[in-house]
């Protein structure tokens, strides 16, 4: 219903029924059965709800014994030198690859690193010479690794400049690469390489 | 040049001196059920500038309107919009309304503006979009209102970068996928072109439209995911002055371990707004101060903001708004953690780094009806943005200052019965000085035309198209052609049925053309011949309503990206950004809400299932998660209202393995799904007469360790107490 008086200077407007009360009744009426029945389930809901956030409640999410870092799966080992070093050794890593990388170019090689499947170390450090030897520590996801090895960066192109110094396992009577197997939160010791520079292993790469 | 200048000062000499023959309008607005006064309800002089809101007491004014004939249109969200047509307005009289509104049986009337650049009704909306209104804002405590955009619906945040239905994942604060916009204008960073969400005023915003799935058709790059426009509060007719403090404190942590700091942490915050009239000008002035110690090492803000807007009312037809806003802020930079172990200290490579950073956005607004059909408006924008980031410790400094100038012109109008076009031309240019991006320029231009078509008493259909031209520096000038269609059809009051396609694009960003560093020894170098990121979107979905009982959303939708840009290794062992990644994004959401007691209790459930998938690497895609769930719960008894919000984010399948193997972050792969609760009692005293609220919100209730970025634990269990005022 609209009231509406106008006077010499305002003009009023009521505005406080709604046009059609009949069908305001059969809407409400429909929508009490949609209220009662969603109000059933949204009980039942929120009886679930508060038990879940009760169990939640018990859960602290993460905690210092996730840490990763004391249970971080790796090898270590010694690395040998046998030679005399040339000048031209700029960088030395040992590199874990799941399988025998023949045939592959050193740019393919690179690629599968920065892919992550390739997994290389920390640096060793470029500083020693013949009957030098360092220890290293080499963290890397559990798997089985077909073929571990030191290679070294000999020129300035990150791309091209490696080549393979030592093979883990292989020697003049037994010319196969060793594998390694990294079990979940195992740390192996005694990985341990010879390099002699004046006799290097087969490279594995094509030109 | 000189004419130009001359005839608009002409235009507003004219405006501001012709004498003209005025009445005013004046009235109270309450609820025709429950005879109650409506706090907020908007009244609009139609095809006019002229409009007011109700005081806490129900009660509008509009001065100075000439004499004539109007549509006056009353709307408040929950109740049906009331059109008045044929009010007179007389010389020197005042014309009283006395208006009961009518609960809404569709409760989804809330107007937008987002979605097609003019106002709307959201069940007029044939696209997924949400709103987060002032009263949200106020009871969540927001400070910044990237926290409010955490309760949003199909939206996941990580740390400060937003993600709408997986269309981001996290790419270091460079380049969003998400346009952020403020009062309908970009507010991205000129050089990284990533969202600031910290320079925004939240206690002086309105409320927030969320517009979901690609809308370059109308708002052209970084539109690809979706759209944030953050609208801020309209200058009262009334003289008021609010304030709000807060004050919180961060718990302890959960862990003995991780018991860094033998002090409690403190947050604090001081804001006040005043809003006067000075004849036909009104004016906001607004600042506030806000510190926190922070939670964890090296993680403390400090922060100021200046807020200023004014709104000259030209005429009846006419209206100039400016506004500005600083900040300046300087903090710790936290950047990853040392271990889990060690979860809240800092990495002992970033101990001692701060950033410095100011960010000033100014914007003006002319806005005119030319006649009944027509109206346009002329908007411009600058914003500064200038961050420095150096250590106690080290040598190393990194500094950036960028700006960026935006104008556009759109035009509304009304065709026919049957037609609504929105036209538009916009313009932009970046400039960039840092020693980590260089100095480079930036141009853009754009056209854009939409039409709304009513095919029907139930059928509408929009169709718009954008064309965008950007050019940085010398590289060649990027084009792109934006298309959408939509539909909406509505079976019957209580149902919509809707359908979208869109086109989305994001240009890169200079930062992303010129980056030029170092990082733990690896070179992060410039990539010139990157190319715009593009998108593809297609959504189903239907609206319900229950009437007073509640309302349901479903929404079925697939993103296509092509040349997503991230950051990868070259072909020289270093690190550039470039398009390499091709992805489609399939999922659903469903999003309900429920009211019993005559809205005095209010239950929501949102879910959203996404299927995110890398199909360059035949993976799913990196830092999405694959389930987003929440519930919120509402119950108002008299003057104590009571809430809580739960959330629950699945844990991300796949994060940046090279990050946290080159960075390297350790334990950077520890992440869980995230349980998250937050609580809140706000004691609303305006109702006592009081003018007064106070609020008490716990955050992360259940003291719940996640983190949303790797090496990066979210905040910890921490407790707000607000007090806000008014006078």
């Amino acid at each position: 219903m609209t009231d509406s008086r106008k006077t010499n200077s305002v003009i009023v407007h009521k505005i406080y029924e709604i046009d059609n009360p009949e069908r305001e009744t059969e809407v409400c009426v429909d929508i009490r059965g949609i209220v009662c029945q969603f109000y059933c389930h949204m009980k039942n809901s929120l009886f679930i709800l508060l038990c879940v956030v009760f169990l939640l409640g018990c859960d602290k999410g993460i905690s210092p014994n996730d840490s990763l870092v004391d249970r971080k799966p790796g090898f270590a080992g010694s690395v040998a030198f046998v030679s005399s070093w040339p000048s031209n050794v700029l960088e030395m890593r040992i590199v874990a690859v799941p399988y025998y990388p023949v045939d592959s170019t050193v740019s393919e090689l690179i690629g599968k690193f920065l892919n992550g499947v390739i997994k290389s170390s920390d640096p060793l450090s470029v500083i020693g010479d013949s009957g030098s030897v360092q220890q290293y520590t080499f963290f890397l996801d559990p798997g089985n690794y077909e073929y571990v090895a030191i290679v070294q960066r000999y020129g300035q192109n990150y791309y091209t400049d490696w080549r393979v110094i030592s093979i883990y396992g292989y020697t003049a009577e037994h010319p196969t690469p060793k594998q390694v197997t990294v079990q979940p939160f195992q740390f192996i010791t005694g990985i341990d390489f010879t390099v002699d520079f004046n006799n290097l292993p087969p490279q594995p790469f094509k030109p | 040049m000189k004419l130009p200048v001359i005839s608009i000062l002409m235009m507003f000499f004219f405006a501001i001196h012709v004498p003209a023959q005025t009445g005013l309008l004046q009235g109270k607005i309450f609820s025709a059920e429950e005879n109650s006064v409506l706090i907020g309800a908007t009244v609009v002089l139609q095809r006019t500038t002229l409009g007011a809101a109700t005081d806490h007491e129900g009660r509008f004014i509009i001065r100075r309107i000439p004499v004539g004939t109007y549509t006056v249109v009353i709307s408040m969200i929950g109740f049906h919009k009331k059109v008045l047509e044929k009010v007179e307005i007389r010389d020197g009289d005042t014309t009283f309304l006395s208006i009961g509104l009518i609960p809404s049986l569709v409760q989804a009337e809330a107007v937008v503006v987002t979605a097609s650049k003019r106002e709307q009704s959201l069940e007029e909306v044939p696209v997924s979009m949400s709103i987060v209104d002032a009263k949200m804002l106020e009871q969540r405590a927001t400070i910044t209102i990237d926290h409010a955009l955490r309760y949003v619906p199909g939206v996941n945040m990580i740390q400060t970068q937003i993600n709408i239905r997986g269309s981001s994942g996290y790419s270091r604060g460079v380049g969003s996928r998400v346009l952020l916009l403020v009062d309908g204008m970009p507010l991205l960073a000129g050089d990284t072109r990533e969202t600031i969400f910290e320079a925004i005023p939240a206690f002086q915003v309105e409320r927030i439209e969320i517009v979901k799935g690609a809308g370059s058709a109308l708002y052209g790059s970084s539109a690809l995911g979706g759209v944030v426009n953050v609208l801020t509060r309209p200058i009262s007719d009334r003289t008021e002055t609010r304030w709000r403090i807060y004050g919180g404190i961060y718990d302890k942590p959960a862990f003995e371990a991780w018991r860094w700091s033998k002090k409690t942490r403190f947050m604090t915050g001081e804001m006040f707004s005043h809003t006067q009239q000075f004849g036909d000008l009104g004016l906001i002035m607004a600042a506030s101060h806000m510190t926190d110690d922070g939670y964890r090492e090296n993680d403390w803000i400090k922060r100021m903001i200046g807020y200023v807007k004014a709104k000259y009312i030209l005429s009846a037809f006419r209206t100039l708004t400016v506004a500005s806003n600083v900040m300046y802020q300087k903090r710790g930079d936290f950047v990853w953690w040392k271990n889990v172990k060690d979860a809240l200290s800092a990495d002992d490579n970033q101990r001692g780094y701060s950033v410095t950073s100011v960010r000033a956005n100014s914007s003006v607004f002319f806005k005119q009806f030319v006649n009944n059909d027509l109206f346009y408006e002329v908007r411009g924008t600058h914003f500064l943005g200038d961050w420095k980031r150096d250590s106690t410790f080290r040598p190393d400094v990194n500094s950036s200052r960028s700006n960026v100038v935006q104008l556009e012109t759109q035009f509304n109008y009304t065709a026919s019965e049957t037609h609504q076009l929105t036209v538009g031309l916009s313009g932009n240019g970046d400039q960039v000085a840092s020693n980590l991006f260089g100095r480079h320029v930036g141009f853009g231009a754009a056209a854009y035309v939409q039409d709304e078509i009513i095919l029907g008493p139930r059928f509408t259909t929009t169709l718009g198209i954008r064309f965008d031209l950007q050019k940085v520096d010398t590289l060649p000038l990027s084009q792109q052609l934006n298309p959408k269609l939509a539909c909406l059809y509505r079976l019957d009051e209580a149902m919509t049925l809707r359908g979208s396609i869109g086109r989305g694009f994001r240009a890169p960003s200079i930062g992303e053309f010129f980056v030029s560093t170092s990082a733990s020894g690896i070179r992060i170098v410039p990539n010139a011949a990157i190319k715009p990121e593009q998108s593809w979107t297609y959504e189903i979905g239907m609206g319900y309503s229950f009437g007073p009982a509640g309302s349901l959303d479903i929404a079925l939708f697939r993103s296509n990206f092509h040349d997503l840009i991230e950051a990868s290794f070259d072909t020289t062992f270093a690190i550039s950004f470039q398009n390499i990644t091709r992805a489609r994004v399939v999922g659903g959401e469903i999003s309900s809400q429920f009211f019993f007691f005559d809205r005095a209790l209010s239950l929501g459930f949102h879910y959203m299932y996404l299927d995110p998938f890398d199909e360059g690497e035949k993976e799913v895609l990196r830092f999405r998660s694959r389930h987003l769930g929440s519930v919120n719960l509402s119950c108002e008894y008299s003057f104590v209202t009571f809430g809580t919000d739960f959330r629950y984010v699945s844990r991300i399948e796949r994060i940046d393995e090279n990050l946290v193997r080159l960075a390297p972050i350790h334990d950077g792969e520890v992440r869980v799904p995230i349980y998250l609760l937050d609580a809140r009692v706000n004691v609303n005293l305006f109702t006592l007469g009081i003018p007064m609220r106070v609020g008490f919100n716990v955050n992360n209730l259940l003291g719940y360790n996640y983190v949303e970025l790797i090496g990066n634990v979210a905040p910890l269990r921490h407790f707000v107490l607000s007090v806000e005022g008014l006078f």
